[in-house]
């Protein structure tokens, strides 16, 4: 009996052996779309006046009305109060739901431009830019049928100083405090607008109820794009129930939540909201009738549900889900897989930090710069299509930017290694102990382990350390974190570096939970800041900007790039209307409809 | 514990249909079963129960057979650094990033997970390693950490189980209390929770935490819910013992209670723990690479063989050789213990061959 | 009969409660702020502070033990609302009712338990019973090493590899899911198929083998011997009596794995990404959701201990000669 048994075991391993062969990896084409995708984009995204912000949207050429989209997503969406939605996912969702003063809109074309939503218009400048006001169109309407007033709008931007909202965006509650830091601006209606307190009329006034104007301290020049981010999505005053708002929140925009399919974990099912008017709505369709959204369908898991293009994955698709980065080649290799995809650049820009406080001599940070073998981290996010070296801290989506690598990266990506050490041994740093601190998300883990063995071989003695990822920013962000170098990844909010370079590289922002993560402080970078900030010619600023950063980086070195983060996304066969929107970073939900 | 119904050989054994129920995996209790007595009797003429158990272990083929390929496993883990200069690679270098050509986007170059004569069982995609290399020294990790953990659930096992079953009384009730408070834990979540946490607790957030630690903190994880269902069967072995004549006379001529334990329980319960131990230290092996392949085992760059399959998991659509090796390495690793299992029972208790 | 359920019971509570308060005691050792995770980007000293009061994690650990445990039985208000009973508070990361988080993934596991142990069961004592009817036949050999290669499988091996030949590379089944039998019968049953079938080649090897060992066993035993002697056929006897002694084991360990089972199949939701309890266990543990980690440890261990006292009670009305003290 047991030789029995011993020629079961041959013959089970005989058969796993067949489905153990495999052919090799093959060479994908590169992908140049999504480069011409944002060098088009760059320096064109112009404030419509009221002509060009009324509705209704241009129809999609050969879009039908009716059908449900089922839309498979990574995360549950941790908010739904349009006031503390930020993060990229919940952007493309509240596109669907929640309306704002101004939109990006991207037209059949391709081109961007900024709109007015809710108001007639981008916002009408006076002051030198530190008065802005809108006016409601008409027809805008909630999803139980009550017009939208200014009196909700000002509710809207008031209850920003609740304590409660902590996960928005914080620009245009920032300008109006004309404060600095994340704590200051709350001072300004401490608690918000709950027990009866208001913005002063200096502030935020409302004189009709079709009218919203802001007045600033400073001169304020992006305030069109600040307001068309998902934060600042209207809220209906009468139903704003505070916390809990968080989970039934009122809609504005073309689809509403059905009520009590939210559930953590699970899905959400968005439904036609009859109440909204395309006739009002320059950057929103209404095709599908329903989109059914799951929730913990993993990176792999859409990926292999799309790729298979089975009856019922047809008319699925993700707005947030990439092709995960294993998966990334076979899309590169097969046509009819790539026919169905789409792609384009994200805003991030991955760096490496280096601590300014605890390696203050340059050479060492130019020894850890040369080793660092970004080609490796970019791999770990996939190839081709996760992304593209970066030679930058700025983005190639924003405006200015110019192709440089002053270290050399992009033609030793691997890291040099040699070179590393000779200008370690020249400063008599050999041996030094580095501490590498990463988190514990799959990509971070993969890459650190050749970073951690490129800095071995540069003569480091490296300590590794590994952080909790869901708690890893709160961590590097201490000011008196005691790590040397540490990944990050920053974008931009809106396509301008007045949200880069600012958040990261003032020196007087640096505080705990700050986004100056490396800690680098330069008078002479700070003055810098600031005078660009004022920089009323857009297109001066731009080009300032990014030589500041080129400066930054040639002379100070406090970061070191990595990769410009890239995303490709699948759909099924029966989705129509499938573009990319650099804006999202990611595929555009207005525009989707059902092929009959 | 991730054959997900490991728990039960614990629980079956809570219950009052223990016999019953634990007949399928241990030799059989009471007066009749001591084999080492009727050795000691001389009804089988001079020779020690070892000699006997070890003579009809020889005699069963396919228990030779497991054995030996039991112990090339330790002999591979126990030699990986060795093998490893005589194949000419290690378990580390990240040969497929450095060498030009070896892989594309990410995965090997040739076909099969580019095995060659270079890499025998190919190349690990993304960080292009030497994946026989990272399974040798993943299997030397995994099976050093079984090993640590079966020894020092044993030994626990060993002075409360027989504790319990020959002081009786308070000792006897608070120890059985705590074994059925302990099996009541849900034990896959246990492991998955209190890793993270043990870890948390010893080592700040800002710091490194040694190789050493992480081992200590596994091993004492699985060892908090691994040494219960040793203990309870000694116990009532040895509950049985204690009413015997010889513990009495040794009682009469004054013997510690020490000695007596040392001296006559404990070399009369050593089937049951060696067979036990053949039996527990494959389901540590599983429930450590488990633990990996959730993500809370041992960590980068230590190779691992739990967490190749959880690499494995994000490569396999494309390339599934990468998932061969180590699977096909422990399946054949656990059949070969438990039929080893089974032989070394047999051996013992030549009652309850098939 | 009624005393020892009394007596189980009381016990069992003992157990839980002593459980919890491991559980509890540790996590609260563990130097990490749950508040951080449900604070957001812009998360100030002062919104941490409110966020530590909402979560009552300003006070001190014993007494959040036992607002936890009082919660259980007569609810709770927390700023997110009233939180009604059995209560096990609000989970740190995502703000859901660690109740309805458990209610709602409660039926992923309990779909894929019960498949697979329909099959398991079904399938482990049909071939058992045979192997031992048939002693020593080719079949039995067949069964046995079968049996004993299945065994030592390891889900997050053959799981991809089913995977593999019978969705990626032939598109023969679609991918595993879960759809609620109440919305499509047909969709559950084929969504869960290849889980099913992958989960019980463990168990039902397992089970082929104990019901074989334990038919045999009965086989010795005197009462059908006897039977035999009487001048029965060896059919009657096996298919009268034989089977019926050498069930009890059988369903003594099936009523303990189904309790083991129903607190989660942690590497098989994980290998099939099905959003059971052991996949909601594993998410929660890696974000510190102490609430959500405490709620899915106390309904595992209320499930084994729930079995284990069913399985002895049961036992005790099977065979007389066990006595319930």
């Amino acid at each position: 009996m047991r030789r029995a048994q011993a020629a079961i075991v041959a013959l089970t391993a005989g058969a796993l052996a067949l489905t153990a062969c495999s052919s090799g990896a093959k060479q994908g084409a590169a992908d140049d779309q999504s480069r011409k995708d944002a060098e088009k984009m760059r320096g064109q995204i112009a404030f419509a006046d009221a002509a060009a912000s009324k509705g209704p949207a241009a129809p999609i050429p050969g879009a039908t009305p009716g059908g449900t989209i089922k839309v498979y997503q990574r995360d549950t969406y941790a908010h739904l109060d349009p006031a503390q939605l930020y993060v990229s996912d919940q952007g493309s969702l509240s596109t669907l739901l929640f309306r704002r003063l101004t939109a990006f809109n991207l037209d059949n074309k391709g081109k961007y431009n900024v709109v007015g939503d809710l108001a007639t218009d981008s916002g009408q400048k006076s002051d030198g830019g530190k008065t802005w006001t809108y006016k409601l169109k008409d027809g805008v309407k909630f999803e139980d049928g009550k017009p939208i007033t200014s009196t909700d709008l000002r509710h809207t931007f008031e209850r920003q100083f609740a304590d409660f909202i902590t996960s928005g965006p914080t620009y245009v509650q920032r300008w109006l405090a004309d404060s600095n830091s994340t704590a200051g601006y709350r001072k300004l209606l401490p608690g918000g607008p709950y027990g009866g307190k208001h913005l002063p009329k200096s502030v935020l006034d409302t004189p009709d109820d079709k009218t919203i104007v802001f007045h600033f301290k400073k001169p304020v020049g992006d305030l069109p794009y600040a307001l068309a981010l998902a934060g600042y999505g209207v809220v209906e005053k009468a139903k704003d129930t505070k916390e809990k708002y968080d989970k039934a929140p009122v809609a504005s925009g073309p689809y509403k939540i059905q009520p009590g399919s939210f559930k953590n974990g699970k899905g959400i099912t968005l439904v036609k909201n009859t109440q909204w008017d395309p006739n009002t709505d320059i950057s929103r369709h209404q095709y599908a009738d329903k989109f059914d959204i799951q929730f913990s369908v993993s990176y792999i898991d859409s990926t292999q549900r799309l790729m298979a293009d089975n009856t019922d994955n047809q008319t699925a698709i993700s707005f947030n889900n990439q092709v995960d980065a294993a998966s990334l080649q076979r899309v590169a290799n097969d046509p009819k897989i790539k026919a169905r995809s789409t792609s384009g650049y994200q805003p991030y820009v991955g760096v490496m930090n280096f601590n300014m406080r605890r390696l203050k001599d340059k050479r060492i940070r130019e020894a850890i710069a040369y080793a660092m073998p970004i080609q490796s981290v970019l791999d770990a996010y996939g190839t081709p299509g996760g992304g593209e070296l970066a030679g930058s801290y700025i983005s190639p989506t924003l405006t200015g930017y110019k192709n440089i690598d002053p270290y050399g990266k992009l033609k030793n990506p691997l890291g040099d290694v040699a070179k590393a050490k000779a200008i370690l041994k020249k400063a008599g740093k050999l041996g030094m102990k580095l501490t590498y601190a990463h988190n514990t998300a799959v990509e971070p883990l993969k890459y650190s382990v050749a970073v951690a063995d490129n800095l071995k071989k540069a003569g480091f003695d490296v300590q590794n350390k590994e952080l909790p990822s869901d708690t890893y920013y709160d961590i590097i962000g201490k000011t008196d974190n005691q790590f040397d170098v540490y990944p990050s990844a920053w974008g931009a909010d809106w396509p301008s570096a007045l949200t880069v370079l600012p958040p990261v590289y003032d020196g007087r922002q640096i505080q705990d939970g700050g986004t100056n993560y490396a800690l680098y402080n330069s008078p002479e970078t700070n003055k810098e800041i600031d005078r660009i900030s004022q920089e009323t010619d857009p297109k001066k600023a731009a080009a300032d900007w990014f030589t500041l950063g080129e400066k930054i980086l040639k002379d100070d070195l406090p970061q070191i790039p990595t990769f410009y983060y890239k995303q490709v996304q699948l759909h099924g066969s029966k989705i129509g209307g499938a573009v990319n929107n650099n804006i999202l970073s990611a595929i555009d939900p207005t525009k989707l409809y059902v092929k009959k | 514990m991730f054959q997900e119904n490991s728990a039960r050989g614990h629980f079956a054994m809570t219950s009052p249909s223990q016999t019953a129920v634990t007949k399928t995996d241990t030799p059989g209790l009471g007066p009749d079963s001591a084999t080492s007595k009727k050795g000691k009797n001389g009804a089988l003429a001079g020779r020690s129960p070892g000699q006997l158990m070890w003579a009809r272990f020889k005699r069963d083929r396919t228990g030779v057979i497991s054995a030996f390929i039991v112990l090339s496993f330790f002999a591979l883990g126990a030699f990986a650094p060795l093998i490893s200069k005589f194949y000419g690679k290690d378990p580390w270098t990240r040969y497929g990033q450095t060498t030009p050509g070896l892989l594309v986007n990410q995965y090997p170059a040739g076909p099969n997970g580019g095995i060659s004569s270079d890499f025998w069982f190919g190349l690990e995609p993304g960080l292009g390693r030497d994946v026989f290399m990272q399974l040798l020294y993943g299997i030397r990790n995994t099976l050093g950490l079984a090993v640590a953990v079966t020894i020092v659930s044993v030994l626990t096992a060993i002075v409360l189980g027989v504790a319990a079953g020959y002081f009786g009384g308070r000792t006897d009730y608070f120890i059985g209390r705590l074994i059925d408070l302990l099996m009541a834990f849900p034990n896959q979540l246990f492991y998955v929770a209190f890793v993270p946490v043990v870890t948390a607790i010893f080592v700040a957030p800002e710091d490194e935490i040694p190789f050493w630690m992480r081992c200590t903190i596994l091993i004492l994880v699985l060892w908090f819910l691994g040494w219960m269902s040793l203990a309870r069967l000694l116990r009532g072995q040895v509950l049985s013992l204690r009413e015997r004549e010889f513990i009495e006379a040794a009682k009469i001529s004054g013997a510690s209670p020490w000695r007596i334990i040392r001296r006559e329980l404990v070399p009369n319960v050593m089937t049951p723990i060696l067979v036990q131990t053949t039996y527990m230290l494959p389901n540590f092996v599983t429930s450590i690479a488990g633990l990996s392949f959730l993500g809370v085992g041992l960590v980068e760059p230590t190779p691992d063989w739990g967490r190749m399959f959880a690499n494995a998991a994000d490569y396999y659509h494309n390339d599934i050789t990468y998932l061969f090796f180590p699977g096909v390495a422990m399946v054949l690793f656990i059949v070969a213990f438990n039929l080893l299992g089974d032989s070394v029972r047999d051996a013992f208790d030549p009652k309850r061959a098939r | 009969m009624l005393r020892f359920l009394v007596r189980r019971s009381l016990g069992a509570i003992v157990i839980l409660l002593l459980i919890s308060a491991f559980t509890f005691f540790l996590f609260f050792a563990a130097p990490r702020d749950p508040a951080l995770l449900a604070c957001g980007r812009n998360c100030g000293p002062d919104a941490l502070a409110i966020i530590h009061k909402n979560m009552g994690l300003d006070q001190p650990v014993p007494v959040q033990y036992w607002h936890f445990m009082a919660g259980i039985f007569t609810g709770r208000d927390f700023a997110q609302g009233p939180c009604p009973a059995p209560c096990f508070g609000y989970s740190f990361a995502t703000g859901d009712a660690v109740w309805n988080t458990i209610v709602d993934r409660f039926p992923i596991t309990l779909s894929l338990t019960i498949g697979a142990a329909a099959v398991f069961l079904f399938v482990g004592l049909a071939t058992g019973m045979l192997a031992a009817w048939k002693q020593g036949t080719l079949l039995d050999k067949l069964f046995s090493s079968a049996s004993l290669v299945l065994s030592s499988m390891q889900i997050y091996f053959i799981g991809p590899i089913v995977l593999t030949l019978l969705v990626y590379n032939t598109n023969l089944l679609g991918q595993p899911k879960y759809v609620p039998i109440t919305e499509d019968p047909v969709g559950w049953f084929m969504g869960l198929l290849i889980p099913w079938c992958v989960l019980s080649i463990i168990f039902t090897a397992q089970y082929t083998r104990m019901a074989r060992s334990a038919m045999i066993e009965q086989l010795q035993e005197e009462h059908v011997r006897t039977a035999r002697a009487k001048g029965m056929s060896a059919a009657t006897v096996f298919f009268r009596y034989a089977w019926r002694g050498s069930l009890i084991p059988i369903v003594t360990i099936f009523g303990i794995d189904l309790g083991t089972l129903f607190g989660g199949a942690m590497i098989t939701e994980v290998t099939f990404a099905l959003p059971g309890l052991g996949t909601l266990s594993i998410e929660s543990v890696l974000r510190t959701d102490l609430p959500t980690v405490m709620g899915v440890m106390l309904f595992a261990a209320t499930f084994i201990i729930l079995f284990n006292i069913i399985v002895d009670a049961a036992y005790a009305l099977i065979d007389p000669r066990v006595r319930l003290a």
